[in-house]
């Protein structure tokens, strides 16, 4: 596998002069926590988000799935409402179609194209009991009503779809930052016809889990620092709780395993970014220490902050809720670590 | 693990080739186990000497030195951490590590007789070294110790009081003493370090079993031992700061363990193909295949942070956490694997083919436990961090 090497490695102090400017920014446009519309508001900062680049963060020749990882992650931090791993992820995959195709309706009515992987857990004997629908999609974060789509279907292409012409279900979610949905598509979907649909689909599939991660990372980063902040100020016996070993030592422990979660993202979308030949591996052992390890921490965290954490207005559990849903997205606990048994060939 | 801590690619690699094929040549055949070091029997400890020795000769120890004690020009901690790393994948015998930290803190702190007279003993393997640090009311709280040394009119010193966990004890010719000479001061300032000839009337020197059934460590008694007053490293008093002495090639060698836990799960691969349930082979049982994958990516969590570790040692950008998260991140896991493996093996029938990687395993499960505590146990490397990473008031 080899997708498209860039020169555009962006070095640590560009990354790290992009979050500060990526955080000033979201910090004034989502300062509060999730309400009744946050869900839906997404659209409304979404030019000025655009004007700033974070969508264009991970096209050729400048951008880097490095790059749209930082801007993710502080999307996740400030529980980013809309489908920022769905339009990286097709951006990335539309930018690098080699004969340029293009996404049907993109563009139009200002609906960003959404990148969506077919349900693989739907068969063929399925789809037939139900002769309207031609194919179901697995559950991804909502776009526009008109947002169309490239798909990365079963038999390992790519193929546009619209989300206009789709049954739309809302999935049972924990996260209340995010509108979960899962499409049933009720038209062909159109084929894309290129060489090199096979290669982006996936690595579609590959930049999309590399975001989620991020963005989970993101969830974990804000939580640990929010706890560990806490722990500085809340007292008891006297004594700050930081100071209290039962207290400290979780955190330290969560510090390292989060300290691990972050070299090992930004290892492995180094390695996707310079196309090296193991990174399906590297993603699949990412994605596997993430789902077992992201919502025990911020779990944890809410233990830790005592029963102000378990208060609504403290919000950890807007949190909890959004990386429990990321682990979803991905298949639940198990579904990485069979596909890294299987990219390992143990 | 170091590509790319030395210059260039093709010399790091033409370097680490020649490390290979000199411990290919040189090495000493049989099983040698972390936690079972001390040698058993005389012709076992002449073999270990040699191999120390012949790392030595050959540039492969020592090589950072200055030149006038053997030093080889050009030679750095990056090609320190190639040859430890490629001893550990080896299985060879491990440079014992208060042995280099000796010859570090006398090359930095000694006087021209004391380095003229030990460091060539050092690279001849003719004297090994321990370290008479802990005691057994101290432990990470150091600077509390109590065996005393009193200067006595002639210069010399009488030192009395009691050592414990002196790694290698029992056949070290020389120990590296930690003992208050002031009690009037606080307790970091009154410490003095003294180089010490473990043969001298005064010393008695007694192994203690360890859970591993070996005897690694020791308990040291010091009673009326006289240390002549030029057998002092360092000025009176000054201990603390030469004990505290970092070693760049020590911290460089936290890449070995990334080396070490590529070993470990290997072996639990392995295992799990020496495993047989009703149904086949553990390693085809696809919870067994899930927990080998959960595994891998802590393995590779660990080996990221050990990378990073000796990336920063190498730029000279490393902070005090760096080496305390890694060990930490280390040897825990280093537990967790073994008890998997532990569990692993217990779930069902052995193969006859798998009884080498279980006594592996089995060596590695009881050692595993000494990781955690030695060196600074998990619980203070936690305290610490927690005033380093997050500012915590400190808990002690």
């Amino acid at each position: 596998m080899t997708n498209i090497v860039t020169d555009s490695t962006p070095t640590a102090g560009e990354i790290a002069m992009l979050r500060e400017s990526v955080r000033d920014s979201l910090q004034s446009l989502y300062p509060g926590q999730p309400d009744e519309q946050w869900q839906k508001s997404w659209p409304t900062h979404w030019d000025a988000l655009t004007e700033q680049g974070l969508w264009s963060t991970i096209e050729p020749v400048d951008g880097s799935v490095a790059t749209a990882a930082a801007v993710v992650e502080e999307l996740g931090r400030v529980l980013y409402p809309g489908p920022s791993c769905e339009v990286l992820a097709a951006t990335y995959v539309l930018s690098r179609l080699a004969d340029g195709a293009e996404v049907p309706g993109a563009g139009q009515g200002g609906a960003p194209a959404l990148f969506a992987t077919e349900d693989t857990t739907t068969n063929t004997a399925q789809i037939a009991a139900a002769p309207s629908i031609t194919a179901r999609l697995d559950p991804m974060v909502s776009g526009l009503p008109e947002t169309p789509l490239i798909v990365a279907t079963n038999d390992g292409g790519l193929a546009f779809a619209s989300a206009a012409r789709a049954n739309v279900r809302e999935t049972p979610s924990l996260d209340v930052s995010r509108h979960v949905v899962e499409l049933e598509l009720l038209d062909e979907p159109q084929t894309v016809e290129s060489a090199s649909a096979a290669r982006l689909s996936v690595e579609g599939r590959l930049v999309k889990t590399l975001l989620y991660c991020a963005d989970t990372l993101g969830c974990v980063d804000r939580v640990l620092e929010r706890t560990a902040e806490y722990a500085t100020q809340r007292t008891t016996f006297g004594k700050t709780i930081g100071t209290y070993q039962a207290v400290a030592h979780r955190l330290v422990d969560h510090a390292v395993t989060a300290q691990q979660m972050r070299l090992l993202l930004d290892g492995a979308t180094a390695a996707f970014d310079h196309g090296a030949p193991d990174m399906a591996r590297q993603v699949a052992t990412v994605e596997t220490f993430f789902s077992r390890r992201s919502s025990e921490i911020i779990s944890d965290c809410v233990q830790l902050a005592g029963a102000i954490g378990f208060t609504w207005e403290f919000g950890h559990h807007f949190y909890l809720r959004r990386v429990v849903q990321n682990t979803s997205l991905a298949g639940g606990r198990g579904r990485p670590a069979q596909r890294l048994a299987q990219e390992a060939q143990w | 693990m170091v590509d790319r801590l030395a210059g260039s690619a093709a010399t790091e690699d033409e370097f680490r080739s020649h490390v290979r094929d000199f411990i290919n040549r040189k090495a000493p055949a049989g099983s040698w186990y972390d936690g079972i070091r001390v040698p058993r029997d005389a012709q076992t400890e002449r073999t270990v000497r040699d191999w120390y020795a012949e790392l030595f000769s050959a540039g492969m120890m020592g090589g950072s030195w200055p030149a006038e004690y053997g030093g080889v020009e050009g030679h750095s901690p990056h090609h320190d951490a190639v040859v430890m790393e490629e001893i550990v994948r080896a299985r060879a015998p491990r440079p014992i590590d208060q042995v280099l930290l000796a010859a570090h803190l006398i090359i930095e702190f000694g006087s021209d007789r004391q380095r003229t007279r030990y460091l060539p003993r050092i690279r001849s393997a003719q004297d090994i070294w321990c370290q008479l640090f802990s005691e057994p009311g101290v432990g990470s709280d150091l600077a509390r110790l109590s065996t005393k040394a009193v200067q006595l009119p002639d210069g010399s010193f009488r030192v009395d009081g009691q050592k414990v966990w002196t790694t290698d004890g029992q056949w070290s010719q020389m120990g590296v003493l930690l003992a208050r000479t002031d009690s009037d001061v606080r307790p970091h300032a009154g410490l003095t370090v003294f180089l010490v000839d473990m043969a001298s009337p005064g010393i008695d020197v007694r192994p203690i079993r360890e859970m591993t059934g070996s005897d690694e460590f020791c308990e040291v008694y010091l009673d009326g031992l006289i240390v002549p007053a030029d057998q002092i490293l360092g000025e009176v008093n000054k201990g603390w700061a030469v004990v505290n002495t970092g070693l760049a090639s020590e911290r460089a060698y936290v890449g070995a363990n990334t080396v070490m836990l590529e070993l470990l799960f290997d072996d639990l691969v392995e295992l799990a193909r020496q495993v047989e349930y009703p149904a086949g082979l553990a390693i085809d049982d696809p919870v067994v295949r899930e927990a080998l994958a959960d595994h891998h990516a802590r393995v590779a969590g660990v080996e990221s942070i050990a990378r990073r570790a000796v990336d920063r040692v190498a730029n000279g950008t490393d902070v005090p956490a760096d080496a305390l998260v890694a060990k930490l991140a280390y040897t825990e896991l280093n537990v967790a694997l073994c008890l998997y493996a532990m569990e692993l093996a217990a779930s069902g029938r052995l193969r006859p083919e798998g009884a080498e990687v279980y006594a592996r395993w089995q060596q590695a499960f009881l050692w595993s436990r000494a990781l955690t505590i030695s060196g600074g146990s998990s619980e203070i490397v936690r305290n610490v961090l927690a005033t380093q990473l997050f500012g915590f008031a400190r808990s002690w």
